[in-house]
């Protein structure tokens, strides 16, 4: 079967769910003609919430493509399968700065961002120079990236405490949400991700060499080092934008690049094309199902990838060891 | 244009460690073997040649130029790699050649060595030996000037080693230039020219008739040789029993 057919179903299959995202809601739901017409001209009311599902279904969108860029091409800088932007804690140091920034009352979209893309970039370098202290393994990145991790949520939830009565918004905010996301939040993060995609199919060549690991790369005139370090910033910046669009959503990152690489193989400009595809059909699936399943209530959106994501990563982890790479 | 290597003055220093020591070498042949005890270099200057390994001083000339800049010339062949664990054979072969703007198709060059019952194969599910062969293919498949190979003969069976060496024969009429590390004496005796290596000094150099004799083994591996003439090759041998 040729790539182009192996896209095919993700693209059919990401198109029902854009449909769906709009006909789906805890206040209402359209069958496909009630929405056809209502975009054609329908009554105020169906129209303005239409206009916020589609708000909401590109920010869950963006989310899941952002997320799936970031795992893969961090997977292949750092030649560690399991490597994910949420496991790293780059999504957790990216919250915790936008979130400093944001209770100490800084009311500056700009500023939000910077803040938000230090404490990434910070928390990955952290995680690196921990693991490189006991070699720099497929496990122990992980293994760093949990523990400081679960430091940054802890101290996370402790300034969210102090918020008093939008303590219920930011818990969940810091587990994902997109239900509530600014419009200019939304513009902007796209612009981010779509400037990162852009980089990162600029990149392709050098990151299908890396394939072959950072001595055969190196022999074949990529410098690793350099490559390594821009990527790893832009990895930063993509989660940095995610992180205000949803808080840290966790897993995607990981799912995403895996099942495409199942489907398609290691060759990077696959991968890249297939996972943005099958990271926003996670983003935009598991926010659907968070409104269904909720009752009215706004699940978070980490409550549904990590049911798909924490067995996944167990298996890989089991898989990996199989073949030697731990 | 005719290709060359030369070092000349390489030093290379590790973690404080003096690895390569003035390092003089000129090589123009087609097939230049390494030899050497374990930590005597050799992989350190197969890395140099490539421009993985920078040197602490000294200067590397590969076809002209720098040898950073030399890559589109060079396939370097690892002695061992791993990746990603669903990355297929043609994923390795095409990963080979992400810089080379006419490059062989994965699958032709499977067929070249030999092996094109291994296309459709992940990578990680194949033998050792089997890694190496494709290796070799994705170098090939560079269409190179220089081909640097570490210890292409480990984990080959007998009948691979065999089909390397005839591949490695035909690359270099071709007018490919191989320079390979090697740990089985008898096999540089495939090679025009030999380089002997020990605690990062150049201690023999020159064709493999003149330069492998029993004592300069005898010397560098502290092991007792013995020499056995197999028709009109003169064999040097570990003395086992």
């Amino acid at each position: 079967m040729g790539f182009t057919s192996k896209i095919l179903f993700p693209i059919i299959f990401l198109l029902i769910l854009f449909i769906l995202s709009l006909s789906i809601g805890s206040y209402k739901v359209y069958n496909p003609v009630e929405l056809a017409s209502i975009l054609l001209g329908g009554d105020s009311i169906d129209k303005a919430i239409i206009h916020y599902r589609f708000w909401r279904t590109i920010s869950a969108l963006i989310v899941g493509l952002g997320l799936a860029i970031s795992g893969l091409t961090i997977q292949r800088i750092l030649n560690n399968p399991l490597a994910d932007p949420y496991i790293l804690g780059v999504s957790s140091g990216s919250a915790l700065a936008y979130l400093i920034v944001l209770t100490l009352g800084y009311n500056n979209l700009l500023l939000w961002h910077v803040a938000s893309f230090t404490g990434g970039l910070a928390t990955y370098a952290l995680v690196v120079s921990i693991a490189t202290l006991y070699g720099l393994s497929s496990l122990s990145i992980i293994v760093a990236g949990v523990s400081i991790t679960y430091l940054l949520t802890g101290i996370t939830v402790i300034i969210i405490s102090t918020l008093g009565p939008q303590v219920p918004f930011a818990l969940g905010w810091l587990f994902g949400s997109v239900a509530f996301t600014p419009r200019d939040i939304i513009i902007t993060s796209t612009l981010i991700v779509s400037f990162s995609l852009v980089i990162i199919a600029y990149y392709r060549g050098y990151l299908t060499s890396l394939l072959l690991g950072e001595e055969v790369s190196e022999a074949h005139g990529v410098n690793v080092r350099l490559l390594r370090l821009i990527l790893s910033a832009l990895v930063a910046l993509i989660v940095s934008a995610l992180v205000a669009v949803s808080g840290p959503v966790g897993f995607i990152g990981l799912a995403a690049p895996w099942l495409s690489r199942f489907i398609v193989g290691a060759d990077f400009t696959r991968l890249l094309i297939l996972s943005a595809i099958i990271g926003s059909c996670i983003g935009l699936g598991s926010d659907i199902v968070v409104r269904i399943i909720g009752g009215g209530v706004e699940l978070p959106l980490t409550s549904i990838t990590s049911i798909i994501g924490a067995p996944l990563l167990v298996y890989l982890s089991i898989k990996s060891r199989s073949v030697g790479r731990l | 244009m005719k290709c060359s290597i030369k070092l000349e003055g390489v030093s290379v220093k590790l973690d404080g460690r003096l690895v390569l020591r003035d390092i003089n070498l000129e090589i123009n042949s087609s097939i230049t073997a390494i030899i050497g005890p374990n930590g005597a270099g050799k992989t350190t200057l197969l890395r140099v040649i490539a421009g993985i390994v920078k040197p602490t001083s000294g200067y590397v000339n590969v076809c002209g130029m720098k040898a950073s800049r030399a890559s589109k010339l060079i396939a370097y062949v690892p002695a061992y790699l791993q990746v990603d664990p669903y990355a297929t054979v043609e994923d390795v072969i095409k990963a080979y050649t992400y810089d080379i703007v006419n490059p062989i198709d994965p699958i032709e060059a499977l067929e070249y060595i030999g092996y094109s019952s291994l296309a459709g194969r992940r990578f990680n599910t194949l033998s050792g030996g089997e890694h190496k062969l494709v290796l070799l293919a994705g170098a090939l498949a560079r269409r190179p000037r220089i081909l640097l190979l570490d210890e292409p003969y480990s984990h080959l069976d007998l009948a691979n080693q065999y089909k390397l060496s005839l591949i490695l024969r035909r690359e270099a009429e071709k007018g490919t230039i191989i320079v390979s590390t090697i740990h089985e004496p008898y096999y540089a005796n495939i090679a025009n020219n030999l380089v002997v290596m020990s605690s990062g000094l150049i201690v023999a150099y020159g064709a493999p008739s003149i330069v492998l004799s029993r004592e300069l083994l005898e010397k560098i591996y502290g092991v007792e040789m013995i020499e056995v003439l197999v028709e009109s090759n003169n064999l040097i041998l570990p003395k086992l029993f």
